[in-house]
Order: C-alpha cells, then sequence, then structure tokens
C-alpha cells in the first residue's frame, strides 16, 4: 500500500470516565459546528456527532475528492425510533424524519449537502472491520490520484443497545463506547504521520492473529522491535509487545469502529511506528501500522 | 487490467437463478403481488422471492432451525450461483467478498423488538445478533469459504454498485484476484412502512418512465458477479467492466435534483473512463424507480447527455420492485447478459412519456441485438449516484 498521510483530524469521544456499562462521548457545543438550528434540531446525536466531527476535519480544505464513512450500528437511535412507531401506530400515519435520518449513509450524504461536495461518497458496514474498509478504500482513491480523502468513523451508544449487548455478554471485558473521528488524508505532506499499511481478518485463532502480526510487521521492512508503541485491543498484541502497549479501549470503550479512536490517538503521539491491533468480540481481527 | 464478468447469481420475486430471471422477463412475467411470507398490514404490492426461509435453506442445505437472516439466505443463494458460475477455484487464488445491504437482519431485529421493547430482558438473542449490515456478508463468506478481503457497504440504493466498484478497484491495484461483488436485501417493516412515510410507494403496480407513475413498488432479491482479470479467466468472460463512477448529487437527503446533476456526473465520468463514446452505448439499464421525482431526474440527466439521441433505455423495477441495497446486483447481472446475449428487457406498464422529457424507453424484450456497451444506474438517499459501463469481451 502507498503511504497515505493525515493532514487533519478530529475527534469526538469519551475522556475516559465509565458511567455504569458505557463510556459516553463527551459532546461539543453544536450550535457553534452545525449552525442552522432548524437542521440541528432533526439530526439525532449520531448524525450530529458525525456530522460535527466531519465539518471540524473538512476545515477550509477545498479539492474534497472523496467522503468515505464507516459505522457498525449506524443510527441506532433513529432506527429505533422508527421501530417502535411502526409497532406503536400499527404501520399507520409515521413520521419518515427517523427512516430518512436511519441510513446508513446519512453523515457522509448530509456532510456532502452541507459543503456542496458532489465527489465519491460511501459507506462502509461491517462490523469491527467498517473504518479498516474505509481507510483501505481511501488509500486506494489517494493512490488513484485523489486530492484530499474526508474518512471518518461513527458509533452511539444506546440504551437498547447496552442491554442487548450486556445481554449478549459482549461487554465483559470493556465498557460499551462510541464516538467519531474524522481524517483528511492526501498523498503527500511535510511532517504528518502517515497510515502505511491496513490489513483485515475474520475469524483467526489466537496463534493464527500473532503469525499475521508478525508477516505484517515484516512486510513493512519492519522487525517487531522497531514498533515503538502497540495501540491494542487485543490481548494477542501485549503478549507479543509487553510494555509497549497501550490499551485503548480503556479510553474510548469497545464498539466496531474503536480503531478510529485508536488512528486518532496515534496521530496525537510523537513515535516513528505505531502499530495499531484490533481484535473486535473474536469475530474481526485488523492490523493499521502508522509511521512518522 | 481488462476486468472481466466471469460468473453471475440472481434471486428475485420473478426467479431463484439468473436463467429464471431471464425467462420471466422474456414472457413479461412480473412479481408483483401481495405478500406471501411477509407480514405487514399495508395493502401494497411487492415482489417477494416465491419461497418461505424454510424452503430457502433447504435449497442451501442449512438445517431448516438455524436462525439465519432472509437477507443472509437471499445472499448466500445468489453468490453460490455466481461462484460457481464462474469456475473460479477459491481455494487457489485470493478470493474477496463485497456484499451490500441496506436493512442487514432487520427481518428477525422487528421480531426480536415486538418482545425487547417493552422489557429489555426478554427477546430471544439469536434474532438480534444479526442485526448489523456485516453479518450477512459473513454468513455468505463462510457458505463459500471465502476466506479472502470481505467487507460491506450501505449506500442506500446505489450500494451494490458501488460494491461492484470498489471490487474493480481493488483487483486493479493487485489486492485481490478475483471478487464476488453485489448485495442483497430482504423485505421487512423497516423499509416497507419507510418508503409509504415518504409516500412514494405506489398502491398499483408500478410504471416506471410513463407520463402516470405515482411510486415505486419494493422488492427483495439478490444478485452477485464474479470480476477477474479477463488473463485469469477460466472461461468464456460475459463482458468487461469498462467504466465506472460514483457522484453525489449534493441536493436533498432523500430526494434528487431536476436537472439530474448527481446522475449526469456519475454517468458522464463512468462514460470518460471507459473512453467509449455516448453514441456507442446500444442499452442503458435505467434506475427508473417509478417516483415522479427520480426517473424526471434520471430522463433530465439522459436529455443531457445524449441529447435527442438517447439510446435504447428501460427500467426492470416493474418486474421485480426496486431491491434497494441488491438492485445494482441484481441489474448488473442483467446488463450483462445484456452485453453476452444482446438482451434487451421491457419496461412493462408505459403507456406514454414524461411531458418534461418525452423519453420513451422499450417495452418489448428482444435478443440477438448487437449491444456494445451497456450503462447501468443506480440512485440512493443521500445523493448517492453510481453508474457502471459493460462492454462486449473480444478475444
Amino acid at each position: 500500500m502507498q503511504p497515505v498521510f493525515i493532514i487533519n483530524s478530529s475527534s469526538i469521544a469519551s475522556d475516559g470516565t465509565v458511567a455504569g456499562l458505557t463510556m459516553p462521548a463527551v459532546e461539543p457545543d453544536y450550535k457553534e459546528i452545525i449552525t442552522d438550528a432548524t437542521l440541528r434540531r432533526r439530526m439525532s446525536r449520531f448524525v450530529k456527532m458525525g456530522v460535527a466531527c466531519g465539518l471540524e476535519c473538512l476545515g477550509q480544505t477545498s479539492d474534497i475528492d472523496a467522503v468515505i464513512t464507516a459505522t457498525g450500528l449506524g443510527c441506532l437511535s433513529d432506527t429505533e425510533k422508527f421501530i417502535e412507531s411502526i409497532v406503536v401506530n400499527n404501520e399507520r400515519l409515521l413520521n419518515p424524519t427517523p427512516f430518512i435520518q436511519s441510513t446508513f449513509n446519512t453523515v457522509g450524504g448530509q456532510l456532502a449537502l452541507l459543503k456542496g461536495i458532489h465527489s465519491y461518497n460511501v459507506t462502509y458496514v461491517h462490523r469491527g472491520l467498517s473504518f479498516e474498509s474505509a481507510l483501505i478504500d481511501a488509500a486506494l482513491q489517494v493512490a488513484d490520484g485523489a486530492r484530499n480523502v474526508l474518512v471518518g468513523a461513527i458509533d452511539e451508544i444506546t440504551v437498547a443497545s447496552t442491554d442487548a449487548q450486556r445481554r449478549m455478554g459482549l461487554l465483559k471485558n470493556y465498557p460499551l463506547g462510541e464516538g467519531s473521528q474524522f481524517f483528511m488524508l492526501a498523498a503527500k505532506a511535510d511532517a504528518a504521520p502517515a497510515v502505511c499499511d491496513v490489513e483485515t481478518h475474520t475469524g483467526l485463532i489466537n496463534s493464527e492473529f500473532a503469525a499475521v502480526i508478525e508477516s505484517f510487521v515484516q512486510r513493512n521492512n519492519l522487525r517487531l522491535d522497531d514498533i515503538d508503541c502497540v495501540l491494542s485491543g487485543s490481548s494477542v498484541a501485549e503478549k507479543m509487545f509487553g510494555d509497549k502497549t497501550v490499551d485503548f479501549k480503556k479510553q474510548c470503550g469497545e464498539y466496531q469502529t474503536a480503531t478510529a479512536f485508536a488512528l486518532w490517538k496515534a496521530t496525537q503521539m510523537n513515535c516513528a511506528n505505531v502499530l495499531i491491533v484490533n481484535q473486535y468480540q473474536q469475530i474481526n481481527q485488523s492490523l493499521i501500522l502508522v509511521r512518522r | 487490467m481488462r476486468i472481466a464478468v466471469t460468473g453471475l447469481g440472481a434471486v428475485s420475486g420473478i426467479g431463484l437463478n439468473v436463467e429464471e430471471n431471464i425467462d420471466a422477463l422474456r414472457r413479461k412475467r412480473h412479481g408483483m403481488e401481495k405478500p406471501r411470507f411477509f407480514q405487514t398490514n399495508l395493502d401494497v404490492p411487492v415482489s417477494e422471492v416465491k419461497k418461505s426461509d424454510t424452503e430457502l435453506k433447504h435449497l442451501l442445505g442449512v438445517e431448516p432451525d438455524k436462525t439465519i437472516s432472509r437477507t443472509a439466505l437471499l445472499g448466500m443463494l445468489a453468490a453460490r450461483e455466481a461462484l460457481s458460475d464462474s469456475q473460479i477455484d477459491a481455494k487457489a487464488m485470493r478470493v474477496g467478498l463485497i456484499s451490500s445491504t441496506s436493512v442487514g437482519g432487520m427481518d428477525l431485529s422487528e421480531v426480536f423488538y415486538n418482545d425487547f421493547r417493552t422489557d429489555h430482558s426478554r427477546g430471544r438473542l439469536r434474532m438480534v445478533s444479526q442485526h448489523d449490515c456485516g453479518a450477512s456478508t459473513e454468513f455468505i463468506a463462510n457458505q463459500l469459504g471465502i476466506t479472502g478481503f470481505t467487507t460491506t457497504i450501505s449506500t442506500a440504493c446505489s450500494s451494490a454498485g458501488n460494491a461492484i466498484m470498489l471490487g474493480a478497484r481493488m483487483l486493479k491495484h493487485n489486492m485481490l484476484d478475483a471478487v464476488i461483488v453485489g448485495g442483497t436485501d430482504s423485505l421487512c417493516k423497516f423499509t416497507l412502512n419507510g418508503f409509504n412515510s415518504l409516500m412514494i410507494l405506489d398502491k398499483e403496480h408500478c410504471r416506471p418512465f410513463d407520463a402516470t407513475r405515482a411510486g415505486l413498488n419494493l422488492g427483495e432479491g439478490a444478485g452477485y458477479i464474479v470480476l477477474q482479470s479477463a488473463e485469469t479467466a477460466r472461461r468464456k468472460p460475459y463482458c468487461l467492466l469498462i467504466g465506472y463512477a460514483n457522484a453525489n448529487d449534493a441536493y436533498h437527503q432523500t430526494g434528487c435534483s431536476p436537472e439530474g446533476n448527481g446522475a449526469f456526473k456519475s454517468m458522464s465520468e463512468a462514460i470518460a473512463m471507459s473512453g467509449v463514446k455516448p453514441e456507442e452505448i446500444d442499452y442503458i439499464n435505467v434506475h427508473g424507480t417509478g417516483t415522479p421525482n427520480n426517473d424526471l431526474s434520471e430522463g433530465m440527466a439522459l436529455k443531457r447527455i445524449f441529447g435527442d439521441k438517447v439510446p435504447p433505455f428501460s427500467s426492470v423495477k416493474a418486474f421485480i420492485g426496486h431491491t434497494l441495497g441488491a438492485s445494482e446486483g441484481i441489474e448488473a447481472v442483467y446488463s450483462a447478459l445484456s452485453v453476452s446475449r444482446g438482451f434487451i428487457y421491457p419496461n412493462l406498464n408505459f403507456k406514454s412519456p414524461a411531458p418534461e422529457t418525452q423519453l420513451v424507453p422499450e417495452t418489448e424484450f428482444s435478443e440477438g441485438n448487437n449491444i456494445r456497451n451497456v450503462l447501468s444506474n443506480a440512485f440512493g438517499f443521500g445523493g448517492n449516484d453510481t453508474t457502471l459501463l459493460f462492454s462486449k469481451f473480444e478475444e
């Protein structure tokens, strides 16, 4: 993979505070960012988080050739609201707004609409690999000549989702997290961190994942010792890298697009080689290499 | 690299495989009727796949009491047909799966929610564990033994077009040797009521591009194609994928601009990429949902590109309904066959052209036409517009 440089980034995330079984994001004052009051009122928390974070990252950058978003579960609160209205109103006289906003690509569509961006626009929804898929697409866009590519992720906590995930046993290791991060990627930038490689897997057992991590590092002409910091959401990485690992999910909680938070953390660090190693619920495994 | 289409698989309200679909199109036999399996109080026609979940599981060799969403079942059926048709050896190559869906496991989530809504300790968890879109894709990958790159795209009604595009781009970058691309969606209360609340469902059989068109009919199904480099094909390719583009209308969250800006951009860019001249396009599979807004916007875009020489075109939505995340998967299958076997499909229920565009679609099935290039459109919520361009394969 050709390296892509992160020329700007933004984040709405937890400050590490645990509230019961969740780690809610600390949200900004949306009035300052989404100035249209009518539009803002119509938006769910999910859409506000994503749109605000996307707008922050876009800033004054022009020549946006792609908008690529990722989400594990999409606009859950609107989805729940619309299902509830179907049941309560017995399929009659329903308000379409939650349906419209429940679409997985709502944030990407809204960003295009608000900024008049007519270029490539797509949304990835593949469990614990949603954000990684978006990054891979973004890197291909840059390799194919795209000037500036906006890529980001959004997921939200709801009461229903917390209760269902607790019952499924998905919140044993970490509280449920949420948040949004966006990144502006470009082919060249001075002194900016670069995403140098991304790899995704499904259903690996720990020994297989360990072997995959080794060959991933080697493929990038590095030795395991060359990795300065490992942002880890996987016990496999802790065994391999020991003290160099930081468990990023202790800061953001567990959710499908938590690696977007990890990538944002990586941009804030002054390390030559950062490896993000993640495992989503023993289902998906992913690796992201960030270099400076 | 020449991207070849080497495998096709389709399931819809008019057939459980590609040949059944073509046979119904040839006989003008549409799939629209009152739902048999899907429960709703709404009195609207839908194009439902004419098999129960249990029957689909039987066809797939899946145990009848295993909980699998209908979206996954339909996808498994169509993707299996496409893979087997391509004759590729999934063990010997880097084979990926890029699937799309707009509802994922919503059919099961709705059942779960009935028990869960008043008491969060109730509801069977296995009914909601497939709620996310990726679950259906992982079922398909497991069924086919695909261990390579796997992902899921959801951009509403243009989803499968974007899955096909990503597949082609990954092949060009040598990240995969072959890829199964397309989409799947089942009917559910969520989308039927959603489109009903937007007042864009026609209570009658839909009439794409007709002056009296009044909305769309929903459908369900799945469609996948296999893409690989023409050099590695083990069978004669159906056609080549030589152009694709994704553009955003940036006009409205659910509506299209009256002058069809996004559609104009996606079609123009796909044509420009392919290098063919507009007059070398011999058939267009339009998105043509039958809503006043879509067909006007798409029609205006067609006029802007082709002037008064708009090539033969038709919408198949009156046959199979709007299958949302699956639509461009199924329609890519039809488009590939249009190139390889010279098919032009009938646009049902057309009587008189829209006054604004005066465009007249094809209304009869014909075959053996010399079709050099086919343009295929898919547009969706969020302003998403995707166009694919399929071209004749020459040795």
